[in-house]
C-alpha cells in the first residue's frame, strides 16, 4: 500500500477520531494526521495550512457536526482559496444511510468518496489507490 | 264592352276618341282609322297614327296576335279574358282583347273595333301571389252569412285533403273540420264574437283533414258589417303544421331543461363582451345570494356578490377563454349576507356572432362550496399526512443515525480492548467504552422525549401557574447561573395561570434557560428577560436574551425541525427545539421566534388559558 503523506480528520465524536487514528496507524495508511473538531475549525486549520503550504494529501469529513457541519465546510471550501485545491481528496464519512443524502453528497464533484462509519482496513486500502 | 254598343261607336270616330276604354278603329286593311286617349297612353304612342298600319305602329305586340285580326276580318268576333303569348323581346305577355268585326250595307267586312289592354304586369302579379300562397300555404276563404254561401281557394282544400272542388254547404259545414273540443269550441267562439261585436281573429288550432290527419293551422277572419249587421266573414287559413310541431317540441324541451337546471340548481347565464350585458336566470341571482330588484344591472350584481380578490383573475381568465384558451372552466367565491363564502364554478363557451361583430359568452353556474371544502379538508390532511410521513422519515434516519453511530463505536472500542494489551492504553479504551454507553443511554432518552411530545394530551391539560414553574426550573440551574454569572428579570402579569402538562412546562422553560446559557455571547454575561401579557384566551410568554443569535434567514424554519441530531449533547438546540415545539403544540399552543446575530434571540410562546 502506498504511504500518504498526511490526511486531516474532521469530526466532533472523539472516540471516533481515535478509532480511525488508530486503524490508520495499525495499516501504516499515513505518515501525519491532523484533528479539528467541526466544520468551522477545519476550514480555519485548512487555510492556515495553506499558507505554510502543509496541506493535507486527504481530508476525511464527517456531517453531522456542532458549530459547522459537514455540508457547510464543504461550502466553504468550494468557496476559499487555497493552492492546488483540486489535488486533495476529500472523504465523508458518517453514520448516515439516508439515500437522500448520500445522493447529495455525491452530486459534491469535490468529494472523492463516501464511507458509512466505521471505516474498515479495505477502505482505507482503496482510499489510498485513488 | 258590349258588341253593339262597339258597332255603334264606330260609326263616330269622335266618341272612340273620348271613350274611357283603350279602343281602336281600324280599316279592313288594317290601317288606323281613330283610336281612344287611353289607348295611345296604354300604348304610349306619341305621334299621329291615322292612317298608319296596325303593326307597324304596334310592333310590340306579338307576331300570333295577327292570327286573330285576319280571323275577324272574315267576319267573325273575338273575345279573350287573358292569353299569354310569347312576345319579341323573349317576354311573355299577356292580351285581354275583344275584337268586333264592322260592316257595311252588304255585309262587307269594313273594318274592325278592337278592344285591347295589355295585362302582363297584372298576370305576372297573379301569378306570384299564387305561388306565394303554395308556398306559404295559406288559403283565402269567404263566408256570406244571409245565404251561407261558402267559397275557398284550392289552397283551402289542399290543407284539409279535400277534393279540389269540394265547398262546404253550410255555415256549420265551415267549423266541423276543427278538430272536436277546444280547438273546434275556440273558432266557434272567436267567428261569434267577430259576428256581434266586430272583432277579427287570429289564432292557431288543429284541424282534422279529409284523410283523418290532425294538422295545425292558423286561421285568421275578418267580419264585414253593412248597417250594423255582419253580412260577411273574410280572412285565410294557413298550414302551419311544421313550425307548430317544431316549436311545441322546442318548447317542450325548454321546459324540461327548465326543471332539469331548477331541480340540479344550476344557474344559467349569458354575457356579452361587447356592451358588456350580462343576463342571469333566477337561479343565477339565487346562487349569487342577489336580488335582482337591487341592481341596476345584472353585472352591478355579480360585481357586487364576487370575493374581490378573484375579480380579476376572473376577467383575466375569462378574457384568457374569449381567446380560446384555458379550460373554460372559471372558479370564483361569492360572500354571502351572513358574511360566509360560497364556491361557484361557471362554464363558459365563448362564440362570435359574426354578422354582429359581438362575443357573447353563454354559461352554466354550479355551487361546489361542499366540494371546495372537502378538498380543502383533503388538502390539509394530505399535507399532515405528509408533514407526519416526512417528520417521520426524517426521524428514522436520525435514530438509525445516531444508533449507529453509538453501536460502531461500542463495538469498535470492544474490538480494541480485546486486543490491547498495554494497561494504560486499556483504561483510555474503558473510559471510552463508559462515555459511548451514557451518550447511548442519553440518546434513547432523548428519543423517548421526542415520541413522548408527539402525544395527544390535550384531554389531560391541568391549570399552572407559570410563575412557579418558571421559578423552579431557575432555582434547578441556580450552579450554572452563578458559574456564568447570569441574571434574569421576571415581568409577569398578575395571572400566570396556564392549561397545560407539567412535565412539559418544566421541560420547555428548561431548555430555553439551558438554550440561552449555552449560546451566549462571549463578551457579556447572559441577560434573560421573560414577560407574559394576557390575551384574550391566551397567556403570551416572551423569552428573549442577550445571546450570540440566530441567523434566521440561513436557518430559518429548521430550527425547530429534526434536522440537527442530537446525539451529543454538544448540539442539542436543535432537538430540544423540536421537543419543545411539539410539546407546546401538543398543549394547544405555539412558539415562533426572532432573534439577530449577536444581540439576541426572543422565543414567543403561546399558551391556553381556563
Amino acid at each position: 500500500m502506498k504511504k500518504i503523506n498526511s490526511v486531516c480528520i474532521i469530526d466532533d465524536d472523539s472516540i471516533y477520531v481515535y478509532i480511525v487514528k488508530r486503524l490508520m496507524d495499525e495499516c501504516n495508511f499515513c505518515n501525519s494526521i491532523i484533528e479539528f473538531e467541526n466544520g468551522k475549525e477545519g476550514i480555519e486549520g485548512i487555510i492556515n495550512l495553506n499558507a505554510t503550504k502543509n496541506l493535507p494529501n486527504i481530508i476525511f469529513l464527517d456531517l453531522s457536526m456542532p458549530i459547522m457541519s459537514g455540508w457547510e465546510f464543504l461550502d466553504s471550501f468550494a468557496k476559499a482559496t487555497i493552492s492546488n485545491k483540486e489535488d486533495i481528496k476529500i472523504i465523508v464519512m458518517s453514520s448516515s444511510i439516508n439515500p437522500n443524502e448520500i445522493e447529495m453528497i455525491k452530486a459534491y464533484p469535490m468529494v472523492t468518496d463516501y464511507i458509512v462509519k466505521p471505516i474498515t482496513p479495505s477502505d482505507l486500502e482503496k482510499i489510498a489507490s485513488y | 264592352m258590349a258588341a253593339s254598343i262597339l258597332s255603334k261607336l264606330a260609326l263616330n270616330p269622335k266618341l272612340i276618341r273620348e271613350t274611357s276604354n283603350s279602343v281602336a278603329l281600324l280599316n279592313s286593311k288594317l290601317e288606323f282609322i281613330s283610336c281612344s286617349k287611353t289607348w295611345e297612353n296604354n300604348f304610349e304612342l306619341k305621334t299621329n297614327i291615322i292612317g298608319k298600319d296596325f303593326f307597324s305602329v304596334m310592333y310590340n305586340l306579338p307576331k300570333d296576335f295577327s292570327a286573330f285580326l285576319q280571323y275577324c276580318l272574315k267576319g267573325n268576333d273575338c273575345y279573350n279574358d287573358g292569353k299569354k303569348f310569347n312576345g319579341n323581346n323573349n317576354e311573355f305577355i299577356w292580351l285581354k282583347w275583344s275584337i268586333n268585326s264592322w260592316k257595311g250595307i252588304n255585309e262587307q267586312v269594313k273594318g274592325l273595333i278592337i278592344e285591347l289592354d295589355n295585362i302582363t304586369k297584372d298576370k305576372n302579379k297573379e301569378a306570384l301571389i299564387k305561388e306565394a300562397q303554395i308556398v306559404s300555404r295559406v288559403g283565402g276563404w269567404e263566408a256570406y252569412l244571409q245565404n251561407f254561401r261558402v267559397t275557398w281557394t284550392k289552397m283551402v282544400n289542399i290543407i284539409h285533403e279535400q277534393p279540389l272542388d269540394y265547398v262546404p254547404q253550410s255555415f256549420e259545414e265551415c267549423f266541423k273540420h276543427f278538430k272536436e273540443g277546444e280547438h273546434r269550441d275556440t273558432v266557434l267562439r272567436l267567428a261569434n264574437i267577430a259576428i256581434t261585436k266586430g272583432t277579427p281573429w287570429d289564432t292557431e288550432v288543429i284541424m282534422i283533414t279529409g284523410k283523418g290527419k290532425e294538422v295545425w293551422i292558423r286561421t285568421k277572419g275578418k267580419p264585414e258589417f253593412i248597417n250594423g249587421k255582419c253580412v260577411r266573414l273574410y280572412g285565410i287559413c294557413q298550414d302551419i303544421n311544421d313550425r307548430k310541431i317544431a316549436e311545441l317540441k322546442y318548447r317542450k324541451e325548454a321546459e324540461r331543461a327548465k326543471i332539469a337546471t331548477t331541480a340540479s340548481n344550476v344557474g344559467i347565464w349569458q354575457f356579452t363582451t361587447k356592451d358588456r350585458i350580462a343576463t342571469w336566470d333566477a337561479m343565477s341571482y339565487k346562487l349569487h345570494h342577489k336580488n335582482p330588484k337591487d341592481y341596476k344591472s345584472t353585472y352591478e350584481a355579480w360585481e357586487s356578490a364576487i370575493h374581490p380578490d378573484d375579480f380579476l383573475r376572473v376577467l383575466n381568465e375569462a378574457f384568457a377563454v374569449s381567446k380560446g384558451e384555458g379550460s373554460g372552466v372559471i372558479e370564483y367565491r361569492v360572500i354571502l349576507k351572513d358574511k360566509s363564502i360560497r364556491h361557484l364554478r361557471a362554464v363558459v363557451t365563448f362564440f362570435t356572432e359574426t354578422e354582429k361583430h359581438n362575443n357573447k359568452a353563454i354559461g352554466v353556474i354550479t355551487d361546489i362550496t361542499k366540494e371546495k371544502e372537502s378538498e380543502q379538508k383533503l388538502k390539509e390532511y394530505a399535507q399532515l399526512t405528509g408533514e407526519q410521513n416526512n417528520s417521520l422519515t426524517n426521524f428514522a434516519h436520525m435514530v438509525s443515525h445516531d444508533l449507529r453511530s453509538h453501536a460502531t463505536n461500542l463495538s469498535m472500542v470492544t474490538g480494541f480492548l480485546l486486543e490491547e494489551r498495554k494497561d494504560e492504553e486499556r483504561q483510555k479504551l474503558m473510559a471510552m467504552l463508559r462515555e459511548s454507553t451514557e451518550s447511548l443511554n442519553s440518546t434513547v432518552y432523548n428519543l423517548n422525549e421526542v415520541v413522548q411530545s408527539n402525544a395527544n394530551v390535550t384531554n389531560k391539560l391541568e391549570p399552572i401557574n407559570l410563575k412557579e414553574v418558571i421559578e423552579n426550573v431557575k432555582n434547578n440551574i441556580s450552579a450554572t447561573f452563578i458559574e456564568k454569572n447570569a441574571s434574569c428579570i421576571l415581568k409577569l402579569s398578575s395571572n400566570s395561570i396556564v392549561l397545560g402538562v407539567p412535565a412539559y412546562l418544566d421541560s420547555i422553560l428548561l431548555n430555553l434557560f439551558t438554550n440561552s446559557i449555552k449560546y451566549s455571547a462571549n463578551d457579556r454575561p447572559p441577560s434573560i428577560e421573560i414577560k407574559t401579557t394576557n390575551s384574550g384566551k391566551n397567556l403570551i410568554l416572551s423569552f428573549t436574551d442577550n445571546g450570540k443569535g440566530i441567523d434566521l434567514n440561513k436557518f430559518g424554519n429548521k430550527i425547530f425541525g429534526m434536522n440537527k441530531t442530537f446525539h451529543r449533547n454538544k448540539n442539542a438546540r436543535g432537538v430540544g427545539l423540536y421537543i419543545t415545539k411539539n410539546q407546546i403544540e401538543a398543549m394547544g399552543g405555539s412558539i415562533s421566534v426572532t432573534s439577530e446575530v449577536n444581540v439576541g434571540t426572543t422565543f414567543t410562546l403561546k399558551f391556553i388559558t381556563p
